[in-house]
């Protein structure tokens, strides 16, 4: 899996090289680092989905079934919302703050021992058409709050050091609204289709399982944002903070359950 | 009416307030999470072991070690649907007013008076002014009284009742989960090879006719594993079908999953290998036969009296603080059967036999030696076997919350009234708007269309 390394570890470089350009440009204004920060994104982009092609070809399925191919999958993911955001809402200062989230994923990725990397072939629980969709809308959800997690952190940022370089209050607040919307609209959806899975394979939708209590959680801390916004008015300062307590829960949720706690998902031996 | 007595209008204030639902979703969350952390449905052993006797006495007590089906913890998801049920209710006759609104003709200043409002000359046509609207995808309805043209533009009003449809589907979810915990069955089943076996709270039984097991290349890591299962009904075969992991039998509701797999604990037959001790020191042994017999059965040495009995099998052999022969395990890790010699029908000694070492000690003289030589196990077929009633309703619950959530998101309802005066040559045009949420895009969508209205006139 020589050329999947080597593809790997460019676009981690790539993604570390934007990371650092992004910043750069805020600093400096210069358009044109704006555009190689931007190019080197892209370029991240599109190793990495080169990787996840070659891993999909070699292992014969989806390229996210252990934790190394879902960081892997999970940095891509980001990394596709947010050129979406971009393209849409024109915020160029998102990079500065998503692209690290994306290289911190593959640096740990690439920490793994060898035996979490290893392409397996799938067990029989793994073998269905269930799987590509419960993890593609779960990792769309995990995605896009780890992007309203940056805007979390833009809002803190922006009302302790009034940085000029960042938008207004207002636009971070209502963007970290419209991303966890998005994130909660997703992750409902992968809740749901796991448990319609869960259903074919072991005849129970819901039993318990720390993943499935542990999503549930994180959706229910994210619907408690929704709520104190609609109901109790919450704005600002407040929201910020649930907003990061939710990404919190989402990161317990994805990778500390697997290695912490016991069950359907554990690696824990 | 009971439903107006101050008492009950307290109890519904209670239940309509949001800091409820806060504090009631808090404390759902706390138990959640302490059911992930504390292991659930373990031996009190286990939790003494980790958190000592007091401890574990007392989370017993409390219900942490079956936090999903402790009493306060179903009366918590009750309160909740109550809250629930009580909010979206007390809410919805707000909405359905709102939705149904001022109707289209309205006065001038009702226009002017709205946020987002703008008025102007028009030299353009009605239906330019509609179709503009229609453009944005609005839905226009228009009525004429006395040369004034009153136009109303409306789009999203699903999105209105978003909130209900999601918040009345937890409920629908919570109750296709009682119903499926009152009148469903889960139960795991092991079935071998050949066996038929009765299906629980059913008049039909079924049959493993059989089992295949794939690993992947010469690993242990298994590829695929199937069974073939026919129902029986009156000793008659009803279906057969092979089902895998993922892919299930259902009959008369009731579905049959693949589950897992498994040897039985117990060898199916044994090999027991029988040596002559040699008659000179040095010398090697001879051996005598190698027995195959199942747990219970006999053999006899030839050219003796000797009869050996087969009493028991354990597959790790352990013998514990008391004294006594246990089995650590299901696995064959140090397997050891138990054997009893007779002579002439007079019971000689009871003896314990290993695969390497054979019999270590025998409590007198004995010219034989046995040794455990190899065991053949049965792999059964795991099985689990359910009956959900209310897992269509759960399944109708689920697609009433992406529905919900798609209309509180992503459906916004908007409205527009315009009002056209012919004065001469043209006209005088009052546009005024609002929407139900997410005012700013709304002003944004507004201005632009006022833009466009304007530059085609």
């Amino acid at each position: 899996m020589i050329m999947e390394s080597a593809l790997f570890g460019w676009s981690f470089l790539c993604y570390l090289a934007a990371t650092v350009l992004h910043i750069v440009y805020h600093v400096f204004k210069k358009e044109k680092i704006r555009i190689i920060a931007l190019v080197l994104t892209g370029a991240g982009f599109a190793l990495q989905t080169g990787a996840l092609v070659l891993r999909t070809i070699v292992s014969r399925h989806a390229p996210f079934t252990n934790m190394y191919e879902s960081l892997i999958f999970f940095s891509w993911m980001i990394i596709l919302i947010y050129f979406i955001l971009e393209y849409t809402y024109k915020l160029s200062i998102l990079g500065a703050f998503v692209t690290p989230l994306a290289f911190i994923s593959l640096g740990y990725a690439s920490l793994l021992p060898e035996d979490y990397r290893a392409i397996e072939p799938l067990v029989p629980a793994l073998q269905s058409r269930w799987l590509e969709v419960h993890v593609i809308t779960c990792f769309i959800g995990y995605a896009a709050f780890a992007i309203a997690f940056s805007f979390g952190i833009m809002y803190l940022l922006k009302d302790r050091f009034k940085f000029k370089k960042l938008p207004s209050l207002e636009l971070l607040d209502d963007m970290s609204h419209k991303t966890i919307a998005l994130g909660f609209c997703f992750l409902a959806l992968g809740i749901i289709t796991g448990a319609i899975w869960a259903n074919y394979a072991w005849g129970t939708y819901w039993s318990w399982d720390p993943k499935e209590t542990w999503a549930l959680v994180t959706w229910f801390i994210y619907a408690a944002y929704l709520h104190a916004r609609v109901t109790a008015g919450w704005r600002g300062r407040k929201c910020a903070y649930l907003n990061i307590l939710g990404f919190a829960a989402v990161i317990f949720t994805y990778v500390g359950v697997n290695f912490l706690l016991p069950g359907l998902h554990s690696y824990v031996k | 009416m009971v439903l107006r007595g101050p008492m009950m209008r307290s109890i519904l204030k209670l239940f309509r307030s949001s800091t409820l639902v806060l504090v009631l979703l808090a404390l759902i969350i706390a138990a959640s999470i302490a059911g992930t952390l504390i292991q659930q449905n373990a031996a009190l052993e286990v939790y003494s072991a980790s958190y000592g006797p007091v401890l574990a006495g007392l989370f017993r007590t409390a219900g942490l070690t079956d936090v999903y089906h402790a009493w306060w913890f179903i009366a918590l998801l009750v309160l909740l649907s109550i809250n629930i049920i009580v909010c979206s209710f007390s809410r919805i006759t707000k909405t359905i007013s709102l939705v149904r609104g001022t109707g289209i003709i309205v006065e001038k200043e009702y226009i002017t008076g709205l946020k987002n409002t703008a008025s102007f000359r028009y030299a353009g046509s009605i239906n330019d002014l509609v179709r503009s609207f229609s453009k944005k995808h609005y839905n226009t309805r228009k009525t004429v009284v006395r040369d004034t043209t009153y136009i109303l533009a409306e789009k999203g009003v699903p999105g209105r009742f978003g909130s209900f449809i999601t918040h009345m589907s937890i409920i629908v979810i919570l109750i296709g989960a009682l119903i499926g915990s009152l009148w469903g069955f889960k139960t795991n089943v092991s079935i071998n090879e050949g066996e038929t076996i009765a299906v629980p709270h059913r008049d039909f039984k079924i049959r493993l006719d059989s089992f295949d097991l794939e690993f992947y290349g010469e690993t242990r890591r298994p590829k695929d594993y199937k069974s073939t299962l026919t129902i029986i009904r009156d000793e008659k075969e009803i279906l057969t079908k092979t089902i895998e992991v993922n892919d299930p039998l259902k009959y008369e509701g009731i579905f049959f999953y693949q589950s897992t797999y498994g040897q039985s604990a117990q060898p199916e037959t044994i090999v027991i290998h029988t040596d002559k001790n040699p008659s000179e020191h040095g010398k090697e042994a001879t051996c005598v036969a190698d027995y195959t017999l199942k747990i219970g059965e006999q053999f006899s040495i030839p050219g003796t009296e000797y009869r050996v009995h087969v009493l028991r099998y354990v597959a790790d052999f352990l013998i514990d603080e008391h004294h006594r022969i246990i089995s650590r395990s299901n696995e064959p890790n140090n397997p050891a059967v138990n054997l009893s010699v007779h002579e002439n029908d007079r019971l000689l000694f009871d003896v314990w036999s290993f695969p390497r070492i054979g019999v270590p000690h025998f409590p007198e003289n004995f010219n034989y030696n046995f040794f455990l030589k190899d065991m053949s196990f049965k792999t059964f077929s795991g099985l689990q076997v359910t009956y959900d009633p209310g897992v269509y309703v759960v399944w109708t619950g689920c697609g009433m919350l992406m529905t919900g959530l798609l209309f509180s998101f992503y459906l916004i309802h908007r409205r527009i009234w315009v009002m056209h005066i012919p004065t001469g040559k043209d006209g005088m045009v009052y546009i005024g708007g609002n929407a139900g949420k997410n005012q700013y895009s709304f002003t944004l969508e507004f201005d632009r269309l006022i833009k466009k209205i304007k530059g085609a006139a």
